[in-house]
């Protein structure tokens, strides 16, 4: 396989809380291939997002990536210093999150914010900014660019504000574009909108994504490969045909058949238990509370995340040989 | 239109109890815009057409702004309906005032989205329920054996007993929330998004807790939800709605084989479904719900539909009987 865009090796992030120390992200490796769509995909809780901010070095204190290196073109992006990384973070990587309203400035219009990005990073004239802006946005399907840059956040609906800041990370052209939850509470129909226009921006302009998200079905229609993430740690990871037609985690399995489904009949059964408490992880393997199959190996032996068959990882005791 | 206190057959001739009926429902909101002056008003229901049957559920479905929520509230006079009626069992809601709204109330319960703001974070579970319980009318010597009961008919634990919400997950404060609705021994629980906020393995516990929960008790739902998948799992009858009218009802497994609606075909067709192979169409409804203080003349939904004819925008469709239990407000299935 040719050298991947960015790989996340043995990544920990742990957060020194006055409870004690919770392990978000607890030894965490996966590849990104150039121009693929990456799911990762987990309940709340799992790490997903604090991996997904720390390829960015936006975790905050208390957290802190205690281990392990994510490299990007084969560079260190954590040996960078901050001034470095600005230059990297929306002209090379960019990421939309949840809730694009709280992430905007409330008192700047839309049209100032993306220029402001634009400008930052190219040092160009306002006017050009505008004329990229206008472009842009008349690309991304807005009926009236210039009257949509007039309104402040609070003026449209979620849905529009969510299209301003993937405007607002795209207006580089970045490599990497990394969403959070991107569609996350909005309607069905707005959903499938983003959908389609994250999927349209990676086939025009060829960008590599990744979709972080708890939706299954998201992913299904979306991502290449898959990475199941659970209690910290990545359980399988698999092109995304193989893992929707034949899981091989147990919690990949289980969490397949727990969802309730509009294509089909059956009906869903649900997984026992809770996603355990990130201050006290199970012992072994994380997801042996929840496991049908568990025996004394799970509860004292972490698996490690090996390769079962070409393109194919998974993290459990019955599946190694 | 089913009549007050009517009974219905179905088609095995089982004979079903209408438990509520809402008539004409229409909620307006005022709001004042005192800088630019006059006022505007969102028509948040109108002319909403409902009943529930004892022991059914029946979901609510549409967009955010389609007036779900508004219906729910309504029902209970959370919000006070501009006009229309409801009766429960036969009896109208609407005269009712003070007291004797608020026994009736006790019959309806609801249960919302987010478990942790909905229960009061300094009480722990045991007062929660003791609360729920003395408001119930239960006696005092009694409230702590039937808190105990209730916990575990929700599936927590007497151990549980003197933990604050926050020492709870979502899924479990979830359940005390539900634990605390059936207090009441209520008839009717409003479902307003109960498991949006969960995590998805949990989403299905709380689900089959409520279906228990509803054959064991004999409970009616409504369920307000945008999550189709779970509509359908969950629900016998569906009504779609659009900009605060009902655009279609009808049994769930119809509704979900066969959408008549073009708004509830896209609403089905949109939803991610969880299989790489599945062909599937993706009519993308362009644009957004439009506002509710001016809604769109003739049809509602006629600035986006994919297929609209001409009359669309000058007349405004009337829900249509197609069958024993299919309703639809379209001119395009009119010949």
């Amino acid at each position: 396989m040719a050298d991947p865009l960015l790989s996340v090796e043995d990544l920990k992030i742990h957060f020194f809380t006055f409870r004690g120390v919770a392990k978000a992200v607890d030894g965490v490796s996966f590849d990104v291939q150039r121009g693929e769509a990456l799911g990762l995909v987990g309940e709340s809780g799992s790490g997903k997002s604090v991996s997904g901010m720390a390829v960015l070095k936006l975790v905050q204190p208390p957290g802190k990536v205690v281990n392990g290196d994510i490299r990007y073109n084969g560079k260190s992006l954590l040996a960078l210093s901050e001034k470095e990384m600005q230059e990297v973070r929306g002209s090379k990587i960019s990421m939309i999150f949840q809730n694009p309203r709280t992430c905007l400035n409330p008192v700047m219009s839309l049209g100032d914010q993306i220029d402001r990005v634009y400008q930052r990073h190219t040092g160009c004239r306002a006017s050009e900014a505008q004329k990229r802006r206008l472009e842009i946005l008349s690309r991304v399907g807005i009926g009236d660019p210039v009257r949509f840059s007039n309104n402040y956040p609070h003026q449209v609906s979620g849905g529009m504000c969510q299209r301003a800041m993937i405007v607002m990370a795209m207006v580089c052209e970045p490599e990497l574009m990394i969403a959070d939850e991107p569609t996350t509470g909005l309607d069905v129909t707005i959903q499938r909108q983003i959908m389609e226009l994250m999927a349209e921006m990676r086939k025009k302009m060829n960008q590599t994504q990744i979709l972080i998200t708890h939706d299954l079905g998201v992913v299904a229609e979306t991502c290449h490969r898959i990475v199941v993430m659970y209690a910290s740690r990545v359980m399988e990871i698999a092109p995304t045909r193989d893992l929707f037609k034949n899981p091989l985690h147990p919690y990949t399995s289980g969490l397949l058949n727990s969802i309730p489904r509009v294509d089909i009949a059956e009906q869903p059964v649900p997984l026992p238990g809770y996603v355990p408490n990130a201050f006290k992880r199970p012992t072994g393997c994380p997801f042996h509370p929840r496991c049908s199959k568990a025996d004394d190996r799970c509860l004292a032996e972490q698996p490690e995340l090996k390769t079962v068959s070409a393109g194919r990882m998974v993290a459990c005791h019955f599946l190694e040989t | 239109m089913v009549k007050q206190g009517a009974q219905a057959a179905d088609h095995n001739g089982l004979v079903k109890e209408v438990l509520l009926d809402v008539r004409d429902l229409t909620v307006h909101f005022v709001v004042r815009r005192r800088l630019t002056g006059g006022n505007v008003i969102v028509h948040a229901a109108d002319k909403v057409n409902l009943h529930l049957y004892r022991g059914e559920t029946l979901g609510l479905v549409g967009e955010s702004g389609s007036g779900k929520t508004t219906i729910g509230r309504g029902v209970l006079r959370l919000i006070e309906p501009t006009s229309g009626e409801v009766y429960l069992a036969g009896q109208s809601l609407n005269k009712l005032r003070g007291r004797a709204m608020r026994n009736l109330r006790r019959k309806m319960q609801m249960v919302f989205q987010d478990p942790s703001d909905a229960l009061n974070p300094r009480f722990t579970c045991r007062q929660t329920l003791v609360d729920a319980l003395r408001y119930a009318g239960c006696p005092a010597g009694e409230r702590l054996r039937k808190a105990v009961e209730l916990l575990e008919s929700v599936g927590l634990e007497v151990s549980d007993l003197d933990k604050y919400p926050h020492q709870f997950s979502g899924g479990q404060q979830q359940r005390i929330a539900i634990a605390r609705a059936m207090a009441f021994k209520p008839e009717l629980l409003i479902l307003d998004e109960p498991t949006a906020s969960l995590d998805v393995s949990v989403k299905t516990q709380v689900t089959q807790l409520l279906r228990e929960l509803q054959d064991r008790y004999n409970l009616s739902y409504i369920l307000i939800s945008h999550d189709l998948s779970n509509v359908k799992y969950m629900t016998d009858r569906v009504a779609v709605m659009y900009l605060g009218q009902i655009v279609e009802v009808g049994n769930t497994c119809d509704i979900f084989a066969n959408p008549m609606h073009p708004y509830t075909r896209v609403l089905i067709d949109s939803v991610p479904v969880p299989d790489p192979d599945a062909v599937r169409e993706h009519t993308i409804l362009i644009g957004e719900i439009p506002s509710a203080t001016a809604p769109p003349k003739g049809c509602r939904f006629h600035t986006r539909c994919p297929s609209r004819k001409e009359m669309c925008d000058r007349e405004e469709p009337h829900l249509v009987r197609i069958d024993e239990n299919r309703m639809v407000a379209c001119h395009i299935g009119e010949s």
